[in-house]
């Protein structure tokens, strides 16, 4: 869901309901706030439907009004952010759902959704646990490929550092997610709070690794800050354990980081400096099994991603 | 007491009822009745079974309605599919709250015990079921509240402990402001009870 949300329509993706409270019958609920949310049946048929209507149109373009004409986007929750209350924060819910893949054999696609929800669950409890900031887990359907995290309520490292949303206009003003730490006007209070931004990335990479889990994929889009009125407070939020996995291997380490490095200089100008005030949290958090990685880094660095084949 | 309805999920599973009770006084009486229930045999038994149809969770052991709530969709969720590990929805309830996988252990630590003063009723219906609210009054007697007093009768210590959270790392950073340990403990474990059914 959240893949295909981003990609789909511009803005925030959908915010289907709480899972808890879906349909929270006769509680006295405010409707307005009811309106613009989604239950879990309504997530499961527009992602099904997507899946369908994507499936005969061979890609994504045109979709989003082909959606929008057949009423889906009515569906769009209102983007005035404020609108929640601290009191029913915690209560959205983000389903990211692994649909039915056609094209394998239906016994091999249910063990394999099942095997990924299911990774994806344990990376996360591991990393709370941990400390690291990464969203909580709210249900798990493993027969059906759903797993419910809790939503963040904030924007993505790549938005606020100017990297705009992927590939579509980003129809945000950017006056209302001005926060005090991220200021827009200013050159030089711009920096500093990019420098802050980047050693809170370090940090909670270092977290991260510390408890032997590797992200796997990341990339400034799989980071949001967490909006500072949230009642967590302002916090950088780790997202998108799909491809996560426990090592202790210094070699995975350093692959994780150059990964990062590589997402910086491909979607930011000028991402050496930021780069490296991500590395210097890292190294600071990290302690003496910096130098390791270090060496590391540097060789994956000339040699890419991946290791040469040999024998 | 408060409702809330799944409208996606089969209807006779659809509605759940949740009621606070403190001050509970019969609860080493309501222990042994479930237990004599669940052995009486013939129509006498059906109707005893009907009347304790409910899930009984020491609300000590709730961090907050959310940690609930994830309990009775994940209980819902596995009747709904078939894939029950106890014999009711009710007591997959309790099965879901308890970190292990021992179901003995679960309704010990979670449901009703003889020392238990504030107890959860948790009743999971189709909508058609009426009187809810008089039937868990009729079988427990104590002072019904609103949920919102779950948080003062949590007891955190148990519950950090039962989640084996103390020297996590997670918590060290926050040793010293019970309010923010509070949300990061209250975090954990409705995700860990989000997650039981794939634990490793």
């Amino acid at each position: 869901m959240w893949a295909l949300s981003r990609r789909l329509l511009p803005g925030e993706p959908y915010t289907p309901s709480a899972v808890s409270g879906g349909g929270v019958a006769g509680s006295g609920a405010d409707p307005d706030r009811e309106r613009g949310r989604w239950r879990l049946e309504e997530c499961l048929r527009f992602a099904t439907e997507l899946a369908g209507r994507k499936g005969r149109r061979k890609g994504w373009t045109g979709l989003a009004d082909e959606m929008a004409k057949a009423g889906w986007a009515r569906l769009h929750p209102p983007t005035s952010g404020s609108s929640s209350g601290a009191e029913d924060e915690g209560s959205h819910v983000l389903l990211k759902y692994r649909f039915h893949k056609q094209y394998r054999h239906p016994t091999l696609d249910s063990s394999l959704t099942k095997s990924r929800v299911a990774g994806e669950a344990r990376a996360l409890i591991k990393c709370l646990r941990s400390g690291v900031n990464v969203p909580g887990i709210r249900m798990v359907d493993a027969a059906e490929g759903v797993l419910g995290i809790e939503w963040i309520d904030g924007k993505s490292v790549r938005f606020l550092l100017g990297g705009g949303a992927e590939g579509e206009v980003e129809a945000e003003d950017d006056s209302e997610d001005a926060q005090d730490d991220v200021p827009v006007e200013e050159e030089e209070p711009l920096k500093e709070a990019a420098d802050t931004l980047m050693s809170m990335i370090g940090t909670e990479i270092a977290k991260m690794h510390k408890a032997d889990i590797i992200h796997g994929d990341l990339t400034t889009s799989n980071m949001m800050l967490r909006h500072p009125s949230s009642y967590k407070g302002l916090q950088l939020v780790l997202i998108d354990f799909g491809l996560a996995y426990t090592s202790t291997l210094v070699e995975d380490k350093a692959v994780d980081l150059y990964v990062l490095e590589r997402a910086f200089a491909s979607t930011h100008p000028e991402s050496e400096p930021l780069f490296a005030g991500v590395l210097k949290a890292y190294e600071q958090y990290m302690g003496k099994e910096w130098a390791a990685i270090s060496r590391r880094l540097d060789d994956v660095r000339l040699r890419g991603r991946k290791r040469s084949m040999v024998g | 007491m408060q409702s809330f309805r799944y409208h996606h999920l089969p209807s006779e599973l659809s509605t759940v009822h949740v009621a606070l009770f403190t001050n509970v006084a019969n609860s080493a009486a309501l222990r042994s009745r479930i237990v004599r229930a669940s052995q009486l045999e013939g129509p006498d038994g059906d109707a005893e079974r009907e009347a304790v149809n409910f899930a009984f969770i020491d609300a000590c052991l709730i961090c907050s309605l959310l940690h609930l709530q994830t309990a009775v969709y994940q209980a819902i969720l596995a009747q709904a599919q078939g894939s029950l590990r106890t014999k009711t929805v009710h007591s997959e309830i309790l099965w879901t709250l308890n970190p292990t996988n021992n179901i003995t252990e679960a309704i010990r630590r979670y449901g009703v015990g003889d020392a238990t003063t504030s107890l959860i009723v948790v009743r999971i219906a189709s909508p058609d079921l009426d009187n809810v609210e008089q039937r868990m009054s009729s079988v427990v007697d104590g002072t019904l509240v609103s949920l919102d007093d779950l948080s003062k009768v949590t007891d955190w210590a148990s519950v950090k402990k039962y989640y084996k959270l103390n020297g996590e790392p997670a918590l060290k950073d926050a040793a010293k402001d019970p309010e923010r340990e509070r949300v990061i403990v209250d975090e954990i474990v409705t995700s860990s009870v989000a997650m039981k059914s794939v634990m490793a």
